[in-house]
């Protein structure tokens, strides 16, 4: 495959969720959501000022993009069945496993720009709370607490490439015959998907992040953690799972 | 079976009979009931197949077979001709004329009738020269 | 005489969970010649195509496409519409001809922008806001516009309105007369298309029911709507 094919097949794949509306007539939705963000706003400026919650709590759902991740995989090749689009996309003239690293390339970058999001989101509501209560969330706080963020940022995008090769596979076997596996493999998305909670749990390092305490014990603990040497073995992870996909996409496909 | 008119000529395919032979029949009739007159150009294979809903290919075929008798040709660039010969147009005028008498006498022989009792019937018809 | 094979298939056969989609076919497809696969739903002429297009293998048997094993490989040749296809509902018809340029090897715009005239789309169109027909219409032109030895549609006129299906019978007339491509058209409502077939090839259950040249069949049997309704009573 050419490389230009290939950035073709990429931008193709890149996009979010449902682009198929005829026209924008149908965007009434769009007003729920501007207004659950305001409530949400209005809440966070409360709780902050009542002291009832800490900007380090956002955290807690930025651990969770894992699961999005492997989802934004999974519906990567869902999509192509539930939308009738699959004969296109596996008759194209490429080795299947190229059509699926275009896939996979494109999860990989969206989830770059949602972990990238969720840590510009964190920081900024951070910077918003200091300015609410800077007797509490002051500059030394603020340090500590970006300088935890990036670490958890780093850990997730060293994370994130096997979630997303753990989706594409998972959405890959359900179109094949080993189908029977699926619940084996939302088992594994169950877990997988709560790693970075475990981590931070046993590490005892969420608490620590949570209480941002003086000692510096978060920091400690994230550097002491051998994160760079989880990179290899998931990123072999990856790969097989990558290429068990796309063996199934050339000989185990249920069509 | 509609009647499809195609650049003065008129077809009717009948699809439980070959299509070549229908084409090249019906063209060559056009020709001898001068629906289509001498020298004039007829439709481009892609044209008639269109308008016919047909293969090309069949199209194709019954011109080059109409070439081969001569009733058309072909000029580079410009298309197929009926040919301006009126004698190669007799020549095919008689030959289908041959073909319905054929046909008819068959018809009435199997039905018992002789050449006399065929007279009979077409003087009787008030068919007289 | 027999004509240069593009598709030869020798005793294949397809199972999904037990039940046989293909059971022994044996099936020979001219080249440079229009064929009709022809037999009732379920008759295994999907199968028999994505087998073609090298979406699924064989369990037994075996089949040539061109010249060789069908795979990703041999598809840079083969123009397939996929059976129930729907197309990508976030693209504009531009957008779509982009996607055939980069992606579709031999993929001729210039000839795809007169088919869309011809087909009555315009370019600004989405595919989510067509209807059935337009959208089988969009289809057909990415298939047809391509320079490649041979096209592979699978029921190409399955429920789309009856304007649609003269265009599309009207654009695959028109690419006959250009060019000498392989052309494999599945079917079950024969009547639309019996008319464009130099070779028809009938199936049922999985196995070759008849074939052969559709002038030879009509001396003998009349139509091909006819024929099939003898074989499929």
């Amino acid at each position: 495959m050419s490389l230009q094919a290939f950035i073709h097949l990429l931008k193709h794949e890149f996009r979010w969720g449902r682009n198929d509306k005829a026209d924008n007539s149908g965007n009434w939705w769009i007003a729920y959501v501007a207004a659950v963000a305001v409530a949400g706003f209005v809440l966070y400026t409360w709780a902050v000022v009542e002291g009832k919650f800490k900007p380090q709590y956002l955290w807690n759902f930025v651990l969770g993009l894992p699961f999005a991740i492997f989802m934004l995989g999974f519906n990567m090749i869902l999509r192509e069945w539930k939308n009738g689009t699959n004969g296109w996309w596996l008759s194209l003239p490429y080795p299947r496993l190229s059509l699926l690293l275009a896939k996979y390339a494109a999860v990989i970058l969206q989830s770059f720009i949602l972990i990238t999001a969720a840590l510009a989101g964190c920081m900024l509501f951070s910077v918003y709370a200091s300015v609410l209560k800077a007797e509490t969330f002051g500059q030394e706080f603020l340090f500590r607490l970006f300088q935890g963020e990036l670490v958890w940022y780093g850990l997730i995008l060293i994370y994130s490439p096997f979630m997303a090769a753990f989706g594409l596979l998972t959405g890959t076997v359900t179109q094949s015959r080993w189908r029977p596996l699926a619940p084996l493999m939302w088992l594994g998305f169950g877990i997988s998907g709560n790693a970075l909670w475990w981590i931070a749990w046993f590490g005892g390092w969420m608490e620590s992040l949570s209480e941002l305490d003086q000692s510096g014990e978060a920091m400690a603990f994230s550097l002491q953690f051998p994160f760079v040497f989880l990179l290899a073995p998931l990123v072999a992870l990856s790969c097989l799972l990558l290429l068990w996909s796309g063996r199934i996409l050339d000989k185990d496909l249920n069509l | 079976m509609d009647e499809i008119r195609v650049g003065g000529m008129r077809f009717a395919l009948d699809l439980s009979q070959p299509l070549y032979e229908q084409v090249l029949n019906q063209v060559r009739s056009s020709i001898a009931k001068g629906e289509i007159g001498l020298g004039d150009k007829i439709p481009s294979v892609r044209e008639l197949a269109q308008a016919l809903k047909i293969n090309p290919n069949t199209v194709m075929r019954a011109y080059q077979e109409l070439e081969r008798d001569g009733l058309t040709e072909t000029r580079r660039g410009q298309g197929t001709f009926i040919t301006t010969s009126r004698d190669r147009v007799e020549t095919i005028r008689k030959s289908l004329a041959e073909q319905a008498v054929d046909e008819f006498l068959d018809k009435m022989r199997s039905l018992g009738y002789n050449m006399r009792d065929i007279q009979t019937l077409l003087n009787e018809k008030g068919w007289k020269e | 005489m027999m004509m240069a094979a593009a598709v030869r298939s020798e005793n294949l056969r397809k199972r999904f969970g037990g039940k046989p989609a293909l059971d022994g076919l044996d099936a020979y497809i001219p080249a440079g010649r229009v064929t009709g696969v022809l037999g009732p739903n379920g008759a295994g002429k999907s199968t028999f195509f994505r087998m073609i297009a090298g979406l699924i293998r064989p369990d037994h048997g075996r089949l040539e496409v061109l010249g060789s094993e069908p795979g990703w490989r041999t598809n840079r040749e083969i123009a397939y519409l996929p059976d129930r296809a729907r197309w990508y509902r976030h693209h504009t018809v531009e957008r779509a001809l982009q996607w055939a340029e980069h992606l579709l090897p031999g993929f001729n715009r210039e000839r795809a922008e007169q088919l869309l005239a011809l087909m009555g789309l315009d370019p600004d169109m989405k595919a989510a806001g067509m209807s059935r027909g337009e959208e089988a219409r969009l289809m057909l032109t990415l298939c047809v516009a391509r320079d490649v030895a041979m096209i592979v549609l699978d029921e190409p006129f399955a429920g789309i309105d009856v304007v649609s299906r003269e265009r599309i019978v009207s654009a695959l007339i028109d690419n006959m007369s250009d060019r000498r491509q392989t052309m494999l058209i599945s079917t079950h409502e024969i009547d639309e298309a019996e008319s464009l077939f130099d070779h028809v090839v009938f199936i049922e259950r999985g196995r070759l029911k008849m074939a052969g040249e559709a002038e030879a069949l009509r001396v003998e049997h009349g139509s091909m709507e006819n024929l099939y309704r003898k074989l499929y009573r």
